[in-house]
């Protein structure tokens, strides 16, 4: 073997260490800014609406038992007679119960937002109605979480 | 014959059960009684007491609160107008900013434990539906603040769940409320005139004033028009709708 082969062959560790070098950091930088990342939103409720609400969505992390129609039906028993305007299977996330967990999300505004007011007695401004409504169900066990509503 | 006359005393009774079936249902499922009074729907009406305070910080507001079933009304046949509720809240001096927790009813006997937070920075009201308790019993709804290094954090307490917390920066809660509401006079207010046995009651009602100390709630009270309150004591109100066509 010539001093240049072997030369050229003790650069090899180094070239296949910076290629795993360069492949671990490219994956890192994929992890961190991937699209699953990001919160998600409803097809009727921006991600910064639900946000406003103190939850975020983001793709489910493992397998659900529960179905889209069960979830429906679940969400139907606690709202009877909303509509459905959308179901979606995610992460959720939820600043106010600690909730994060995959859950069926299922939209149920009524048409021009749920109506809910609030507020003491003596208010003059009464910043609520209008809102959206969604109802969050463990997408392992079929527990109703609870509904939530927020503009 | 008498085979006959025994099937028509049955049909009768299935139908009469069916037909008080559905006028409960009309009724929200529960104590209610339609009041009769004219669809007002989006007005606001109420009846309770309120503790304004002495200037300092209230660290929360609870009572047990009877969960009862009251008449609501439905404006064309929406499943969400109107809306007939009972709670119990911190808010301040200029009442802009609240937490409260109760019992809500919608229209066809949809009923749950509602938290409710409105505070600086907010779009809007944020509200939260839980599993509703049973009727015909008492809970106690609770709200209570900490103060951290961001403000005030509020967090709500139903029977023995401690089911939600927010953040609401820069609102010093120094009043409490505890009311029945509705929103419409075709609405029945909780609690109606037969008797004490059927009033809408708030009961063990306390404020926690700024040394964490509870104190009985002790609220001022007025008559209203349409709906009435009894002050049985310093922790204790019942509230009730003087119409009603309950027998």
């Amino acid at each position: 073997m010539t001093r240049l082969s072997v030369a050229r062959l003790s650069w090899i560790p180094a070239i296949v260490g910076g290629t795993l070098l360069v492949a671990a950091l490219a994956a890192f930088v994929e992890s961190s800014s991937s699209p699953s990342a990001a919160p998600l939103s409803m097809s009727q409720i921006s991600a910064a609406q639900l946000a406003h609400g103190g939850i975020s969505l983001s793709a489910t992390r493992g397998a659900v038992t529960v179905g889209s129609a069960q979830a429906v039906a679940i969400a139907q028993a606690q709202f009877p007679g909303f509509p459905v305007r959308q179901e979606m299977l995610a992460r959720l996330k939820d600043i106010h119960t600690s909730v994060d967990r995959d859950c069926w999300v299922i939209d149920m505004t009524p048409p021009g937002g749920l109506q809910v007011p609030g507020g003491p007695a003596e208010a003059r401004v009464r910043p609520s109605g209008n809102g959206y409504l969604i109802v969050v169900v463990d997408a392992q066990t079929g527990q109703f979480l609870f509904g939530r509503s927020a503009r | 014959m008498r085979v006959a006359i025994v099937s028509y005393l049955a049909c009768l009774l299935v139908l009469v059960s069916l037909l008080t079936s559905v006028q409960a249902s009309a009724s929200g499922g529960g104590d209610g009684c339609n009041p009769n009074g004219a669809q007002t729907y989006l007005n606001y009406y109420f009846d309770g007491w309120t503790q304004p305070g002495n200037g300092y910080v209230m660290y929360g507001a609870k009572a047990d609160i009877w969960n009862y079933s009251p008449y609501v009304s439905s404006v064309n046949g929406r499943t969400d107008a109107s809306v007939v509720t009972a709670w119990s809240m911190l808010t301040e001096s200029t009442f802009s900013y609240w937490e409260q927790i109760g019992w809500f009813e919608y229209p066809f006997g949809t009923r749950h434990t509602v938290e409710q937070g409105y505070g600086p920075g907010y779009s809007s009201a944020v509200t939260n539906f839980d599993p509703a308790q049973t009727i015909n019993t008492y809970t106690t709804y609770s709200v209570t603040a900490a103060q951290s290094r961001i403000g005030f954090i509020f967090s709500f307490q139903y029977g023995s769940n401690t089911s939600w917390f927010t953040d609401a920066p820069h609102f010093v809660p120094t009043a409490a409320e505890q009311y029945g509401e509705t929103h419409s006079l075709a609405d029945q207010m909780p609690g109606d005139h037969r008797s004490y046995y059927y009033y809408e009651t708030f009961q063990n009602a306390k404020y926690q004033d700024n040394n964490h100390n509870w104190q009985s709630f002790d609220g001022s009270y007025s008559n209203g028009t349409y709906f009435d309150g009894y002050k049985a004591s310093s922790t204790e109100i019942d509230i009730y709708d003087r119409r009603g066509s309950c027998p």
